[in-house]
């Protein structure tokens, strides 16, 4: 039987901490910054990507070749980014920032939206406290913003 | 110099352009970001400021409100008008309802109950800074509501956030009375303009329609040149850029005929779309909704519901087609009255739901047409709070300031 070996063209991606990560350049593609790396034919053989270190690029590598493969349902994709996202949120804001740099559009959208929902119907205290917010307003100006909208703060979830 | 999200930072703060505040703030975070690259981060204030307001513009709009107090640069970003539109563009649907009076009588509206469907959950919103204590719900487009004083009187209308508290007021049209009057509010994407249409009937024997429009910021209102005036407006809905009018003609003792005219919210031009069949009943009764951006008919037709659906994008290419005939296994009557209101899912219409037995009482149910057998048709949704009868609009609860949207292309 005949076998056609299909070359695949692969690209390397150099880390802030030096690490380097080969990976299929369809995988890479799809971060539009490395694309316009790419297309600009900046790139040598190896990227770099000072903004990202490698404990974050191996999350993101596993998020893209999820993504790459067109035969998962949009069902099961589903699935995979709502595990995907179930991180502590330091790492979250980690992925944020790289997905930010690496121009990876549906990777910030569903960071964002798992900070949001965490956020959701939670009070202000909380929010400070689980954010690590330092509350820079007066109490006379934080009572004059509440009054404003009182009524948003029926309801709240204290802890 | 190859930067981290810049395109994306352009198009999203610095486009909208002279906040000095908010500039100088997210130059501020980009500078310290730019100082800790490649390092880990701890807290949600160590990612760029419009990030933060991505975040921010998804919550729901009471989390928006609570979290703005969490600290200054967080109650800066979600005033600023990039987060507006955001919040805009991602702010669920809720239903603003207007409790209803009995016997006409003047009525103190202090606050406006908003219904999350999907959650069913009402929240009471107290009505602020209104030109008038007792007031009627006319139209809702973008969090803006457009409201007149409940004393008969056409005039004037005024735009009103219920959530900020701004609002607006019309110019008065014409000073003669009309016999029939109905207004929708509209919004137009490429340029930024709302604009409100409002319809005048005025008797001369048999009552003919004259149509006006004004945008916000205008000094006054201009009539429009359209079609079938000596034709009796029904009802108007504001939809993707279109206003859409039903218009009904009598043509015979018991039989009517109807036409949906559509006006573009941009260029103003208009189009008369037609049923296929040459549509005409007894006593015609369509209820007009915007499903997924596209205009939908429900017609009611004795026991059963006939679902039309306006295709094309621009006027002139409009088209009306028969999606969907259901038995709906009621007897509707005048005491036992729906309006479709929604889609709830694939399988489930929102209906509005009026019956008069010793009182007056309204609710909303899902309609599921296709139910399996063995499975209730109907499921009445059970929402705490509901004042006993209502009108209900679309309602997408935002911070559009009537006041910014007057201003920003005069």
């Amino acid at each position: 039987m005949a076998t056609t070996t299909t070359e695949t063209k692969m690209l390397t991606l150099c880390t802030s901490d030096k690490q380097q990560f080969q990976i299929e350049e369809t995988i890479a593609l799809q971060a539009v910054t490395i694309r316009n790396m790419v297309e600009d034919e900046c790139a040598s053989n190896v990227i770099p990507l000072p903004n990202v270190n490698s404990k974050i690029m191996i999350q993101i590598i596993e998020y893209l070749k999820k993504h790459v493969d067109s035969s998962v349902s949009k069902e099961d994709m589903e699935k995979f980014d709502s595990a995907f996202v179930e991180k502590k949120l330091s790492e979250i804001f980690d992925i944020i920032l790289a997905a930010n740099y690496l121009n990876i559009k549906n990777l910030l959208d569903i960071c964002c939206q798992r900070v949001a929902d965490v956020m959701k119907n939670k009070s202000p205290e909380w929010v400070r406290r689980t954010f690590n917010i330092v509350n820079d307003f007066t109490a006379e100006e934080e009572a004059k913003i509440r009054k404003e909208h009182e009524w948003a703060f029926e309801g709240v979830d204290e802890d | 110099m190859a930067f981290i999200g810049k395109n994306i930072l352009t198009e999203k703060l610095v486009k909208v352009g002279a906040d000095n505040l908010i500039t100088a703030m997210v130059e501020l975070r980009l500078a310290l970001f730019q100082n800790n690259r490649g390092q880990l981060i701890k807290g949600v204030n160590d990612l760029p400021l419009w990030i933060i307001s991505d975040i921010l513009s998804r919550l729901p709009l009471e989390s928006i409100l609570t979290c703005r107090i969490v600290c200054k640069s967080w109650y800066c970003v979600t005033r600023h008008d990039c987060f507006i539109k955001l919040q805009l563009s991602r702010s669920k649907n809720r239903l603003i309802l207007e409790p209803l009076r009995w016997g006409g009588s003047i009525f103190n509206i202090s606050q406006l109950p908003v219904v999350d469907i999907d959650e069913c959950i009402t929240r009471q919103i107290p009505v602020e800074k209104v030109p008038w204590e007792d007031f009627q719900i006319l139209s809702s487009c973008n969090g803006l509501l457009c409201i007149k004083a409940w004393n008969g009187r056409p005039d004037p209308l005024c735009i009103y956030n219920p959530i900020t508290g701004e609002q607006m007021i019309l110019p008065s049209g014409s000073r003669r009375l009309p016999s029939s009057y109905m207004v929708s509010l509209g919004f137009d994407s490429s340029t930024g303009k709302y604009k409100v249409v409002r319809k005048r009937g005025i008797r001369k024997g048999k009552e003919v329609s004259r149509f006006e429009i004004i945008s916000l910021g205008e000094s006054s209102w201009r009539e429009l040149d359209v079609p079938m005036l000596d034709w009796q407006a029904s009802s108007v809905v504001f939809c993707n850029g279109v206003f859409y009018c039903q218009m009904l003609n009598r043509i015979s003792p018991n039989y009517w005929s109807i036409h949906i005219l559509a006006i573009d919210v941009s260029d103003e031009k208009f189009q008369v779309i037609s049923f296929p069949d040459n549509f005409s009943r007894p006593r015609p009764y369509v209820d007009m909704m915007d499903l997924e951006g596209s205009l939908t008919l429900a017609e009611h037709d004795r026991h059963l519901m006939k679902i039309w659906r306006v295709t094309g994008n621009k006027v002139g290419d409009f088209s009306l087609s028969r999606q969907q005939r259901y038995d709906t296994s009621v007897k509707w009557t005048s005491n036992l009255h729906y309006e479709t209101i929604g889609k709830f899912n694939d399988e489930s219409y929102l209906l509005w739901v009026t019956t008069r037995n010793h009182s007056i009482r309204d609710l909303f149910t899902h309609f599921s047409p296709e139910a399996p057998e063995g499975t209730e048709m109907y499921s009445p949704l059970n929402i705490p709070d509901l004042p006993h009868c209502f009108k209900n609009f679309w309602f997408k609860p935002s911070f559009v300031s009537p006041l910014a949207a007057a201003l920003c292309w005069s």
